[in-house]
């Protein structure tokens, strides 16, 4: 019974906010469910955008964080909303990954991708040892040791799979060590318990400037302007695009006028000069691609995760 | 560096920071209170508040939050009988007894006045020895994690009460809940038999409130035939006696010290927390003490041993933020985004770079433990008011507080029968007269324990490593030598009841 | 988890050895019901793949836990046989049981009254939801009368729908609003 109601009062919600409202949209706070606990790289990013949202429509965005499971717990939880265009979430490669290794059967066409929002630049970063001190010796060094460099990651998660796609791009081994979270990762590189890590500019990159940690290379087309020294991958050798990217969506079935309408907000909020200083403060690329590109850009990753993803299942 | 100093305090001292900062004290204190609310919670509402301020006053505000919520717990903890956040577990043992012996104002001025001494202690040693211990930090590996966990886990041989055995089995039964849901290395499900109440895991914090506030809730309403339930839970005996108090936890330097230290060491190692650190200290003083069975009773010594551990933990975790840009938890994580958000990077050279904000960071802790300490003098007479609200209000009305606080942790209504099936649980256990605190003590340490256990097999397959590293092997001697203090004490103790009171409890 | 059910023990402490018998009877029935889910989990941790990252796969830790866990309340159990055996005195276990439960209906009630709220939460609303819950419970505890009743709906407005729009309003905080009143 509590379901034939919950159908009546969904249908009902459904016919007040139909699409006549459209262009009038947003009417009242939209809720931003990030899928992730409070203080992570998405949590801080999304939180700038959904305040950036909040002043650009003069609704309050109020962020909720719903950790648990790689981001499944939320996206879950999400995907059950109505699709009114009330309730937003975040997604990023991670949930490509999860679905690849089976862990969740929701994948990014479960919802409506409407804008890619940022992009954080990857770094492959080395400790300082004995060994290697550059990209080439450390690759020297491990085709002549295989699976003697200890690799941090996220077993099955996004630094995995940047580590596949660098093992299987030059042909080498790491043994791989389990951390969770960039944090913790870094913290260990520091520390000398594992050789080498993916690492972006927040957490790194003061250990770099001081001479602790070295940025190796950097996963993008160009090298970028926070590290105009680090060599990208394409420089030396294989073109490899490690970011971790966050875009905005929408669950399954909202109309298409308010999608449209969300994604001009998102557009006029990602060129906000206090958005993208505030995006770029924390280490991240503020960017925009609307709904067509987003697509065809989560297509085209999608790929690469399903090529590779043999090599993350444990 | 005095020009830095100077440059900060002058920007900690300007007038609307100190007022945003007592208004974040306040906020910090109200939350800790309420059983279920937590810091973490204060803080992420503090964060869009500081995007519009200056990077030192944001930070300063935030602190202000994370000193009063390191105090607040105290308050429930002391009137209640259930921690108000995860860091006071160790609180009730001794702060609850004694206000129900008739002596609340006293509970709570040894409370604050030991978390008071505390902070500063910590402030002082984040000030003088950052760099060092940050640097110790960071080089601790998954060995070392590992057998500093196993050193706590003896722990629990303090915290056990009546029986030995019941409270080890329900530490192992602690560290096995901790088991359920995802697999912290490779994020799949185990043990969550399909269930999607199993599959996120048990929250830590939804056990410790199913556990403590639920079952003290419903013990609350026992009817023993004492009369109708419409009486208040404490007795009405208003008296502070603040500053012979002061001079009471003063005159108590070791004990003060030794557990605003180990809040310290505990704060300053990424991952542990002021959870741990207030159950260590109160296992440390009673250790040291001359009289170990006074604690559990309405002992002072154990109010702030527990008190001075946890606030302690302020000043220790921002010791690897300062100084090496670090989070140790949570809440230093949302301290740092805050600052990074302004465009400061925040890394191991912070304290160059941006000296100013570091040295303004140190004033404002100073300054976010005097207020907490003014608040907390001047509201107290509010707090024990508390105690004169009849159960019938207090005892419902505490309960949704722990459903809301245990909903708002992660948006999930699951977690929400979950709280409910612990508490029963809880009080099942209580009524058998298992003790608690160590099945909490298992749900804290067990995933530690668990991921560094892992984490060293695949840095190094060799299981000697746990005996090479100097450090871990330190540890695991210290372990040992805990659990033969322990077995002794036990046997003594044995020896002196045996005869007299013929008291054998199962073992 | 199952429920433990027995008897108060922190109470008792000091009563007669018939009675310590009784508390001990249901703690064996607490040191049985974990052993026994104990080796069960023990068992299905040990079912879990193992991982080619790692020597030790998922399922080694809570095998090991459960393992420990499931010795311990043996050892346990045994011990609680012996002193049932050597205390005696198990007559009227049913009536103590009785008795038991009876002083603490008030807590069951309770309970019980959590687990509708609980449920009823995200079809209600919070708001409604809490009012009812916060108004039966203040009655339970209080007893009927005008005087406890007036204050018990002052108290339950201001805790349900008040908080709700705290929460709302300062917060930002989403309390479960409930299909009921879904707009």
């Amino acid at each position: 019974m509590f379901r034939k109601i919950a159908v009546a009062a969904g249908l009902m919600a459904a016919a007040i906010a139909g699409p006549a409202q459209a262009q009038d949209y947003p009417e009242k706070p939209i809720e931003f469910i990030v899928p992730w606990g409070p203080g992570g790289g998405s949590d801080t990013l999304m939180r700038i955008v959904a305040q950036g949202l909040a002043d650009e429509t003069g609704k309050a965005v109020p962020v909720i964080n719903m950790p648990g499971v790689g981001g499944n717990v939320g996206l879950a939880e999400f995907a059950k909303r109505p699709a009114d265009g009330y309730t937003v979430s975040q997604i990023h490669e991670g949930l490509l990954i999860s679905n690849g290794t089976g862990i969740t059967d929701l994948n990014w066409d479960s919802f409506m991708p409407i804008a890619l929002v940022t992009s954080s630049p990857q770094y492959l970063t080395l400790s300082k040892n004995d060994n290697f001190s550059n990209f080439e010796e450390m690759v020297a060094y491990a085709k002549e040791n295989p699976g003697a460099v200890r690799a941090g990651v996220t077993l099955a998660g996004v630094p995995h799979l940047h580590m596949a796609m660098i093992e299987d791009a030059f042909d080498i081994e790491f043994s791989y060590v389990g951390y969770e979270g960039t944090g913790q990762r870094i913290r260990a590189l520091v520390g000398g318990n594992i050789d080498v890590a993916i690492g972006d500019v927040s957490s790194a990159g003061q250990f770099v400037e001081n001479g602790d940690l070295v940025f190796a290379a950097v996963g993008m087309p160009e090298r970028t302007e926070e590290a105009p020294d680090v060599p990208t991958f394409g420089e030396l050798g294989h073109d490899l695009d490690l970011a971790v990217t966050r875009g905005v969506v929408l669950p399954k079935g909202t109309p298409q006028e308010i999608a449209d309408a969300l994604e001009a907000h998102l557009e006029k909020v990602m060129q906000r000069e206090d958005v993208r200083s505030k995006v770029t403060n924390v280490g991240s690329a503020p960017m925009f691609l609307g709904q067509e590109e987003y697509k065809t850009y989560l297509g085209k990753l999608s790929d690469t995760v399903n090529r590779l993803v043999g090599k993350l299942e444990g | 560096m005095l020009d830095a100093f100077i440059s900060g305090a002058h920007q900690v001292f300007a007038f609307d920071t100190l007022i945003y900062m007592l208004i974040g004290s306040i906020a910090g204190i109200v939350a800790a209170a309420i059983p279920g609310f937590t810091v973490t919670m204060a803080i992420i509402l503090t964060l869009p508040l500081t995007f519009a301020m200056d990077p030192l006053q944001g930070v300063s505000v935030m602190l202000s939050v994370y000193v009063g919520g390191y105090t607040g717990g105290l308050i429930s903890a002391a009137l209640l009988g259930i921690p108000g956040t995860p860091s006071s577990v160790a609180t009730t043992f001794d702060a609850y007894p004694m206000a129900r012996g008739g002596e609340p104002g006293r509970a709570l001025s040894l409370g604050v006045w030991s978390s008071f001494f505390g902070t500063v202690i910590s402030t002082i040693v984040l000030i003088v020895a950052a760099p060092p211990l940050a640097l110790l930090a960071v080089k601790l590996g998954p060995w070392e994690y590992f057998s500093l966990i196993v050193f706590a886990l003896t722990i629990v041989a303090s915290l056990v009460g009546n029986s030995l055995m019941r409270g080890l089995i329900a530490g192992v039964i602690g560290l096995g809940l901790a088991t359920i849901g995802p697999d912290p290395m490779m994020g799949r499900p185990r043990l969550t038999f399909d269930s999607d109440l199993l599959m996120p895991g048990l929250p830590f914090l939804v056990v410790l409130i199913g556990i403590f506030a639920i079952s003290q809730l419903m013990s609350e309403v026992e009817d023993h035939g004492k009369g109708k339930g419409s009486d208040a839970l404490i007795p009405d005996v208003i008296e502070f006696k603040t500053w012979a108090v002061m001079r009471e936890v003063l005159m108590r330097p070791v004990n003060l010290v030794r557990s605003s230290l180990i809040g310290v060491f505990i704060g300053a190692l990424p991952g542990a927390g002021g959870s741990i650190a207030n159950l260590l200290a109160y296992d440390q003083a009673k250790r040291g003490s001359k009289k170990p069975e006074e604690f559990g009773k309405g002992t002072p010594d154990g109010v702030i041993a527990s008190e001075a551990g946890n606030s302690a933990t302020a000043g220790g975790g921002l010791i690897p933020m300062i100084a090496l840009g670090i989070p140790g938890s949570a809440v230093d994580a949302i301290l740092m985004a805050a600052l990074m958000v302004h465009g400061i990077s925040v890394g191991p050279r912070l304290i160059m770079d941006n000296a100013d904000l570091a040295y303004g960071m140190f004033v404002a802790m100073v300054v976010a433990s005097l207020m907490m300490l003014v608040v907390c003098v001047l509201s107290m007479r509010l707090f024990l008011r508390v105690t004169d609200i009849p159960k019938q209000f207090i005892v419902p009305t505490v309960m949704i507080c722990c459903v809301i606080g245990a909903f708002a942790l992660n948006n999930r209504v699951t977690d929400l029968y979950l709280l409910g099936a612990i508490g029963l649980v809880g009080y099942g256990l209580k009524s058998l007269d298992y003790p608690l605190a160590p099945l909490v003590l298992g749900v804290i340490l067990g995933p530690i324990a668990e991921t560094n256990l892992r984490r060293a097999l695949m840095s190094d397959a060799d299981w000697t490593v746990f005996f090479t590293r100097p450090i871990s092997a330190v540890l695991l001697a210290a372990a040992l030598l805990s659990v033969i203090f322990s077995v002794r004490s036990v046997l003594k103790m044995r020896k002196k009841d045996r005869p007299a009171t013929d008291e054998q409890d199962g073992d | 988890m199952t429920t433990p059910n027995g008897k108060s023990a922190a109470a008792d402490a000091s009563a007669s050895a018939a009675l310590r018998a009784k508390t001990e009877v249901a703690r064996l029935i607490s040191y049985i019901v974990f052993g026994l889910g104990s080796v069960y989990l023990s068992i299905r941790a040990g079912e879990l793949p193992t991982s080619r990252w790692e020597p030790l796969g998922a399922g080694s830790f809570p095998k090991l836990v459960f393992a420990v866990l499931a010795v311990l309340c043996l050892i346990a159990s045994v011990r609680a046989v012996i002193d049932i055996r050597k205390a005696g005195q198990l007559d009227g276990l049913a009536h103590a049981f009785g008795q038991w439960v009876k002083a603490r209906r008030i807590s069951f009630a309770m309970f019980g009254l959590l687990v509708v709220y609980l449920l009823a939460l995200p079809v209600a609303g919070f708001s409604l939801a809490t009012f009812v819950f916060l108004l039966i419970t203040q009655l339970l505890i209080a007893g009927i009368s005008k005087k406890t009743l007036i204050q018990s709906i002052i108290a339950a407005l201001i805790f349900s729908v008040g908080l709700n729009i705290l929460f709302a309003e300062v917060f930002n905080v989403f309390l479960p609003r409930g299909v009921l009143f879904a707009a």
